[in-house]
């Protein structure tokens, strides 16, 4: 995409000069005692919250998702698939809202199709968050079927309101379970998951251009 | 001592393996059984001797990192082992002086 990006371990203490982290997919520490309770904890952890609290962007995708929502970041919890099975597919998401540096490249009545491999995507918030998330239009993405309805059948976890991603009140943290990063090829089968890297970079050069840091 | 410690889902939440726990009991024909809820047991031993500080300890680990409180309620009680050490009481056993006849 013509940029460049670093790996950073987790348990370096500093991100270094970065204008965006992503938390990629995995399973950081076997998932032992709760996927990512053990991960938010991580060394790095602390350079990420700084780095949000300053308003830098962060995207959390699958395992990302959960470590953030575990470490306080993003409201809610990841638990079990309602089926308790392990889902490997290719599923539909709505975008919700283009109200969001990782949302304003899709347009807003194209579905993306993008896999998902996970056994605990189901997304658990009680219903005074779930109004709130709603309320401040704060839910990015949502399961939803070929024909883009949101449907219980095009639900693959039992997420509550057919939640796949969410970003934070200030809209520069987010999260979701299914893979961009494994739509962004031909070869891949979709493409559709660069719309939300396209987002974010759009938004960063758009922040340089106005001489505005992202970042401090 | 030691801490035992009982974590299980709020009840709001969907417990998928509870009811399939549920529906295994009923198939084999335990047929009072109602809901099941499926929750995690730890046991941390611990090495310290004030019970006090212990219980503030566990209580703090199980907000910060043990239990998630979205999600999960958790109970536990502080247990004391028995162990020899210099701080536990040492208990005195008197046995009656016998005095056999010769």
């Amino acid at each position: 995409m013509g940029h460049s990006a670093r790996l950073v371990w987790h348990k370096e203490s500093s991100l270094g000069d970065v204008d965006a982290v992503i938390i990629p997919g995995g399973f950081s520490y076997g998932d032992y005692l709760r996927t990512g309770a053990i991960a938010r904890f991580s060394p790095v952890m602390q350079a990420v919250q700084q780095f949000a609290a300053r308003g830098g962007l962060v995207l959390g995708i699958c395992n990302g998702f959960q470590i953030l929502c575990e470490a306080g970041m993003l409201p809610g919890a990841l638990i079990r698939n309602r089926s308790l099975q392990f889902r490997c597919e290719h599923i539909f998401l709505k975008t919700a809202t283009t109200d969001s540096p990782f949302t304003n490249q899709i347009p807003s009545d194209k579905l993306l199709r993008i896999p998902i491999a996970h056994g605990e995507g189901c997304y658990f918030a009680d219903d005074e968050t779930l109004s709130r998330l709603e309320a401040n239009n704060q839910i990015l993405w949502r399961y939803v079927d070929a024909a883009g309805n949101v449907t219980d059948d095009a639900n693959p976890n039992g997420s509550l309101r057919n939640i796949a991603g969410i970003c934070n009140e200030k809209r520069n943290v987010a999260g979701l379970m299914p893979h961009p990063e494994r739509a962004c090829e031909e070869i891949l089968g979709s493409t559709d998951g660069k719309l939300i890297f396209d987002s974010l970079c759009q938004t960063l050069m758009e922040a340089e251009r106005q001489s505005a840091p992202v970042a401090a | 001592m030691k801490a035992k410690i009982i974590i299980t889902p709020k009840k709001a939440v969907l417990d998928p393996q509870g009811k399939t726990v549920q529906n295994a009991l009923a198939h084999m024909g335990y047929n009072e059984v109602g809901a099941v809820h499926v929750g995690k047991y730890l046991e941390i031993e611990l090495t310290g001797s004030d019970r006090e500080m212990a219980r503030k300890q566990m209580d703090d680990a199980c907000h910060k990192i043990l239990s998630n409180p979205v999600i999960e309620d958790y109970r536990f009680e502080i247990e004391l082992t028995l162990r020899s050490s210099s701080s536990q009481p040492r208990i005195a056993i008197r046995t009656p002086s016998t005095s056999w006849a010769t």
